[in-house]
């Protein structure tokens, strides 16, 4: 007890010990003026500093005097400088880039010991020059290829764009993209994320210890921050790939004070449809386009306005528009950052997250369209408040409005019209939450918060009630306004242990809501899935998570290691009863079976951060199951693995910097065979085979092991010259190892005997991309 | 609506291969008893097919149960079918069997020892009205150079109506699995109106064929269940399917299979484009 109150004690008092002076500003590109996101100062006589929020924000309280500092981030030139401190004041770093030849080699953009100092632990930050020279698919560089690439991370199988976080299923992460909520990251079918690389600055992952900012989702949050713009001069860069090509500009609105980013791609297989002499080929259609925009303005020292968004759209169709699919994501994001004075910032966030697709054909006999839509919109204001410089408070509060629309279906027919409409769900989501980072001593650190979330189901719609055999019981109507409220609270904690300059331990606990999910019982994700909100019938999902670990970085940050153990505990896990129906059901609540998850696991990671040869070596152990009641034959819950339960999960990625020129880049990657239904007979029924099953995901597919190489050639130095290429050479899955994405069983169709078919996707596949930038 | 359902797996296919493996698998504790039932309001004779279920790998013709009793209650009567020797594993109706619509029928088989029963509901079923047709240009991708016939009928009101649809060419049936067997209709967007010559399906009929299209009623869960055995026994890619399963059966007892009642309706069409 007593020391109880003497933490307390120190908790309280910390904000009265000194009379501190408040010196706040940004740190940015000097080249660019983009903030960068997690730089650093370091203060020598103090031996501490600060980093910069996530707009390029810092601020710091120090006692009158004059100090030496150094302004740092990963891939640029160090600033040192001193500082005299007399009274409040507000200063802008600018720093520069490292010579091209060091930037190829940054691992992390963070600073370097952020492994082992930050009390943040389960995260991870992914530079986007260190994404760029990882071998891809067809040359893309993907973002959440790259993530799936961490510890603790899994994905479903070759091209999934999904993933999933520690036992988390795919739904249960929080992409978000400037703020902006992404509800599908797939384009292609998930053969690429909706992610340009060209328009992304920043990327961060959390898997534990979520901050209490965050919201809505049990398993990870995916903070994918967009480009400012430069706000110097204009530019332009972009890529031709086998595939897809993109192009990027940016510049200045007004030099120094406000930039503008616009970024585009497109796929173009379908064009080359064109010149077949067929014309059942010539009409078919199968390509993803996307734009990001992005625009700032400086109004003054202490208010700064932003504007951004995203549009993107994947379509499919065959026969002209006889028969169509198309889909895709709108986000807007809005936001004004104010400093109320050097000790306190603010950022006030409009939010508009829509997603949708239409099924059909528009010509022809079938006139028949198919649409289901979500529509988010809302308001968000978070404060930061710098009490000193061990202790900094975030607290706000977020509120969203649901619309999901899970079918409209119109169907023409001459004159005849017929029409299908599954109701629309409104809902209110609401999130407080105030959580605090505090260096307690200078070894112990700890950041505390506090989130509750509320959930409000909005009538004016039928509710079905529902019999213990999931049978509608009966329909009310609730008139317009709120008819179900869920909330909870959601504590959230971490902290760290230095035990030296180079090693650390650390420690977490998180519990998170969700709301809303998505309405599929498969791995992957496919663009007709709809979400559904938490309602009478549905619960929230809740997960409790407890991690710790060990972090050692060795040869002054140079190679950096860890390992971090977790359990994760997860209530009213939704699953769905053997052979569901989820499209065009308004009875989709009576499809589900609620129950619990388990998941624990070991992650370790080594990293070389520096040098001509760099990379790292992630290795994952774990193990999911979940317990719920999925099949009405047998007695009781059944206990299963999850469909991405991978036992073993290991990736090793390796970069060497050949000359100033040219670098290799390699990435071997391993995982457990995915969890699968496997059949142990079989009828005959109207003459087709009918396998019969043992239980759900008792059988495993083949291992997944894929070798991929890169190397990447830079145009001749010339300063003179303001055009840079560079010619990308990569080749995915080097042995051409046949990884089984599915397994068919049916009838041979020569002999008509039982057969097992393995699909794969991807064999070897060599790729080109030339990158440009003027 | 299924063909655009598929037009996701469509596109994903055009990316994968496939190849046969040999996949070591688990073996069935025992046979089970496998029930394909069907029994419609015709004049013709119905069948009770029974066989067993094999270890996967396990080649040649299902084992036929051909010494179980199996009859058929409805309305109160009791009706005894036989086994056709020259057909093991077949069980016809015997004569004076008259099958109705809007009654209950249950079926019992006793097997080896073993008791199983079933029910099915067999529905009133729409009049089919009118039958059109149309040859769809050559150079489609999706049904080109085929006929495409269009149907009309009225769809009862104020009730949730399920319809397996099967056509015959020149008097014979054609079918090689559960796909080719006939289509299944959910009236939840029809519900009550007239279906006025809509879509009925692409065919690669010539000139000169007589095609009878007919419409048959089921239940419930004989639509549910023969949605889920359409689903087992497809096509299963993988990309966005459910968990494979076990398909459930309307047979107590521990069997598999499908009893099934329809009604049915028929009308002609000569293919004349």
């Amino acid at each position: 007890m007593k020391q109880l109150l003497t933490l307390c004690f120190t908790l309280c008092c910390t904000a009265v010990l000194f009379a501190q002076i408040a010196v706040s500003g940004n740190i940015k590109d000097n080249d660019t003026g983009e903030d960068l996101i997690g730089a650093t100062i370091y203060i020598k006589e103090l031996k501490g500093g600060t980093s910069t929020n996530v707009y390029g924000f810092y601020s710091l309280n120090l006692p009158a005097g004059s100090y030496s500092l150094v302004v740092s981030f990963l891939g640029y030139t160090n600033l040192e400088t001193t500082l005299d401190v007399t009274s409040e004041m507000s200063k802008n770093f600018f720093l520069s880039p490292n010579s091209q030849q060091l930037k190829e080699v940054e691992i992390s953009a963070t600073k370097k010991d952020a492994n082992v100092k930050d009390v943040q632990m389960s995260s991870a930050n992914l530079g986007i020059d260190k994404i760029k020279s990882i071998p891809a698919v067809f040359g893309e560089v993907d973002i959440i290829k790259a993530v799936q690439l961490l510890p603790g991370v899994s994905t479903a199988g070759e091209g999934f764009s999904g993933f999933f976080v520690r036992g988390g299923a795919s739904d249960q992460n929080l992409i978000l993209l400037d703020e902006a909520n992404v509800y599908n990251s797939s384009h292609l079918f998930g053969f690429f994320s909706v992610f340009n690389p060209d328009a992304v600055k920043d990327v961060q992952l959390y898997k534990g210890g979520i901050p209490a900012r965050y919201g809505g989702r049990l398993a990870s949050v995916l903070d994918v921050r967009m480009k400012e713009g430069n706000n110097k001069r204009f530019s332009t860069s972009g890529g031709i790939g086998l595939i897809a090509s993109r192009v990027t500009v940016e510049g200045p609105i007004v030099k120094d004070k406000g930039s503008f980013l616009i970024s585009g791609r497109r796929t173009y297989a379908d064009a080359f449809l064109v010149f077949s002499p067929n014309k059942a080929i010539r009409n078919n259609s199968l390509y993803f386009y996307d734009f990001n925009a992005k625009a700032n303005y400086t109004i003054n020292e202490k208010n700064r306005v932003f504007a951004s968004g995203y549009f993107g759209r994947d379509v499919f169709s065959a026969d002209g528009d006889r028969a169509k699919l198309s889909w895709g994501n709108a986000t807007g994001t809005v936001r004004w950052n104010h400093i109320i004075n050097s000790k306190w910032f603010s950022n006030l966030t409009l939010i508009k997250s829509d997603y949708d697709y239409s099924l059909g054909g528009s010509e022809g006999p079938d006139i028949f369209k198919w649409t289901s839509y979500i529509n988010d919109l809302s308001g968000k204001l978070d404060i930061s408040y710098f009490q000193n410089k061990n202790s900094e408070w975030k607290f706000g509060g977020q509120i969203t409005h649901h619309t999901f629309r899970p079918a409209e279906i119109d169907i023409k027919n001459d004159d005849q019209f017929f029409g299908f409409n599954l109701q629309e769900d409104k809902a209110l989501e609401y999130g407080i939450y105030a959580e605090r980072q505090h260096d307690i001593t200078p070894r112990f650190s700890m950041t505390y918060g506090l989130r509750y979330s509320l959930f409000q189901n909005l009538g004016g719609r039928n509710v079905f009630n529902y019999t213990d055999d999931f049978e509608i019981k009966d329909t009310v109507y609730v008139d317009k306004g709120v008819y179900n409220s869920q909330g909870g609270l959601e504590p959230r904690m971490g902290m760290r242990y230095s035990l030296s300059d180079e090693a650390s331990i650390k420690a977490s606990y998180n519990r998170t809501y969700q709301y809303v999910q998505i309405a599929s019982n498969s791995t992957g994700s496919s663009p007709l899935d709809v979400w559904f909100p938490a309602s009478g019938n549905v619960k929230p999902q809740i997960a409790d998570q407890i991690a710790a670990g060990y972090f050692r970085n060795f040869k002054a940050n140079t190679y950096e290691a860890s390992v971090e153990l977790y359990y994760k505990w997860m209530q009213n896990s939704v699953d769905f009863k053997n052979q569901a129906q989820l499209l065009l059901n308004e009875a989709l609540e009576g499809e589900l079976r609620i129950g619990t998850s388990e998941a624990y696991g070991a992650e370790f990671l080594i990293r070389k951060n520096e040098g001509k040869f760099n990379g790292f070596i992630a290795y994952t152990l774990s193990k999911v199951t979940k317990t719920i009641d999925i099949d009405e034959t047998q007695p009781g819950k059944e206990t299963f693995a999850a469909p991405y339960d991978k036992r073993h999960d290991l990736a090793l990625i390796a970069n060497y910097q050949v000359n100033k020129r040219t670098s290799l880049g390699a990435s071997f990657v391993y995982a457990t065979g995915a969890a699968v239904t496997l059949p142990n007979g079989k009828f005959y029924y109207k003459g087709s085979l009918v396998p019969t099953y043992t239980s759900r995901n008792a059988g495993r597919m083949e291992s997944y092991h894929r070798f991929d190489i890169s190397c990447t050639v830079q145009n001749k130095k010339n300063d003179e010259r303001k055009f840079q290429g560079e010619w990308v050479f990569s080749i995915y899955n080097l042995y051409s190892r046949h990884n089984p994405f599915s397994y068919i069983f049916n009838s041979d169709e020569v002999t008509g005997e039982p057969v097992v078919q393995k699909m794969y996707l991807f064999p070897i596949l060599p790729s080109i991309t030339y990158n440009f930038k003027f | 609506m299924r063909r655009f359902l598929l037009l996701p797996a469509m596109a994903l296919l055009a990316f994968s291969c496939t190849e046969k493996i040999d996949l070591q698998l688990a073996e069935l504790n025992e046979p089970v008893l496998i029930v394909d039932a069907t029994i419609d309001d015709r004049p013709t004779a119905d069948t009770v097919i029974l066989n067993y279920s094999s270890n996967y790998y396990e080649g040649g013709l299902p084992e036929a149960e051909t010494n179980a009793l199996v009859t058929v209650t409805f309305n109160d009567s009791t009706y005894a079918f036989s086994h056709m020797v020259e057909k093991p594993g077949y069980y016809i109706s015997p004569v004076g069997f008259s099958p109705q619509a809007n009654a209950l029928y249950v079926l019992n088989i006793e097997a080896k020892g073993k008791q199983y029963s079933g029910s099915s509901y067999m529905y009133q079923v729409p009049t089919i009205d009118s039958i059109g047709q149309r040859r769809l240009d050559d150079d489609l991708l999706v049904g080109g150079g085929q006929i495409e016939l269009t149907i009309s009928f009225q769809d009862p009101p104020n009730m949730r109506n399920y319809y397996l649809f099967r056509e015959s060419v020149n008097d014979t049936f054609y079918f090689e699995n559960l796909a080719d067997y006939g289509s299944l209709i959910d009236d939840f967007i029809l519900d009550g109106q007239y279906a006025d010559l809509i879509p009925y399906g692409l065919f690669d009929y010539e000139m000169g064929d007589t095609i009878e299209l007919y419409i048959h009623s089921l239940d419930l869960a004989g639509y549910e269940i023969y949605n889920a055995l359409l689903t087992e026994s497809e096509f299963k890619g993988g990309f966005f399917d459910a968990p494979s399963n076990n398909v459930p059966s309307n047979i107590s007892g521990g069997a598999r299979g499908l009893f099934l009642t329809h009604a049915i309706n028929s009308r002609k069409i000569v293919i004349t484009e």
